[in-house]
């Protein structure tokens, strides 16, 4: 009996240490100027993206974040040196997503569009 | 104080170039988005082409950018280097966008700034002399005098904005008894206007061809008023004189313009 409440509060003191995100919150900071949608960026174009984890926990900005593109070929990104921000940068037209990860575990997904550069006027 | 690193992009490459000369940054600067470099153009011959917001190149066309990158961001010691992102040049269709970016030496690789420029297609070409003289037209044609060496430069437009970038330009001449073109690639050219005639030059690049009318004339001579003092030359030196009949631009005499009759006549 003492060693079954040892263990059950060791595992609480263990996840009371862990933050508990459920979500990615993904503002975008800096539009593409050749689109007109938020959460897209042109071929050739780039768009700024600060990504923030959400849930219980208030994120305090000490995890480690890290974004992965899971389709390189459409979409590229690349961590500012700005904190907890990164740029997308649009290769191809199509959907690409994004995987969210704190201290190295997924949490969350995003997606942006990439469009085809629709020209405009210098 | 500011870092700043000297890079050459080209533009059909994702890659910094090495081997670009040093030189002072002019006034034509690109802010970036993020607030922590500047990217500022390296103009060659002189005088910068002014751009606001939104830069216009040449598709395909080369250019160098100085990167000024604010001392007060992390690992700025590291130094920097620029990189071109293009995306994929199969989706190009007459304008791009592509981003220049600062990207930190420092093992993270951070992006330290950006800025988009803008790439258009020609749909125009103008032709100027280089010294910025004006060149003689009649119309819609050139008119050049039978000369020497004559340098061109060339600016592509889109629509009313002169497009920046060192672009690559195919040049030809559909009589080169009349004009000849020499093999230049870049937006400058010597002609020679070879004989009197007409002919056409072509000039095709940055997703544009466009031709020029010339006509070449034997030149414009003035006739002085005779002097009475002056003494009639003699035969032999009338034979002499008609070996300099490729300058005509230097306002010969009326015994010049009769040697180079005489010696048509005697043909």
């Amino acid at each position: 009996m003492k060693r079954a409440a040892l263990l059950v509060l060791a595992t609480l003191t263990i996840l009371a240490g862990c933050a508990d995100y459920d979500t990615a919150n993904v503002i975008v900071l800096h539009r593409d100027a050749g689109t007109t949608g938020s959460r897209q960026v042109s071929v050739g174009g780039a768009a700024t993206v600060k990504v923030e984890p959400e849930g219980r926990s208030n994120y305090s900005g000490t995890e480690s974040i890290g974004v992965r593109a899971e389709d390189p070929t459409i979409a590229s990104v690349k961590q500012t040196i700005l904190s907890d921000t990164w740029t997308i940068l649009g290769h191809a037209p199509g959907t690409a997503s994004f995987r969210v990860y704190v201290d190295g575990e997924p949490l969350d997904r995003f997606t942006f569009t990439v469009t085809e550069f629709d020209g405009g006027e210098p | 104080m500011r870092l700043r690193e000297t890079a050459c992009l080209g533009l059909l490459t994702s890659a910094m170039l090495a081997g670009c000369s040093e030189s002072e940054p002019e006034g034509t600067r690109l802010r970036g988005v993020l607030g922590y470099a500047e990217f500022v153009l390296v103009c060659d011959s002189g005088t910068c082409p002014q751009f606001e917001s939104n830069p216009a190149f040449a598709i395909g066309s080369t250019f160098d950018f100085d990167l000024e990158v604010r001392s007060d961001f992390p690992y700025h010691e590291a130094g920097a280097h620029l990189e071109v992102h293009e995306g994929d040049p199969r989706y190009t269709e007459g304008s791009q966008i592509q981003t220049v970016m600062a990207v930190s030496d420092h093992s993270d690789r951070y992006l330290i700034d950006y800025a988009h420029i803008y790439l258009y297609a020609a749909n125009r070409f103008t032709l100027e002399r280089t010294d910025g003289t004006p060149l003689e037209r009649d119309g819609d044609v050139y008119v050049l005098p039978r000369s020497g060496m004559i340098p061109l430069e060339v600016t592509a437009f889109h629509d009313a904005d002169a497009l920046i970038g060192r672009v690559q330009l195919r040049f030809g001449s559909d009589d080169t008894s009349v004009l000849r073109v020499s093999s230049s690639t870049s937006n400058r050219v010597s002609v020679y206007p070879q004989g009197p005639g007409s002919a056409v030059l072509q000039v095709e690049g940055v997703g544009h061809t466009q031709q020029f009318e010339f006509r070449v004339h034997e030149g414009t001579r003035t006739n002085p008023t005779p002097s009475p003092t002056r003494t009639n030359p003699t035969p032999d030196e009338t034979d002499t004189d008609t070996g300099t009949d490729t300058d005509t631009s230097s306002g010969g005499d009326s015994s010049t313009s009769s040697a180079e009759s005489s010696t048509g006549g005697g043909q």
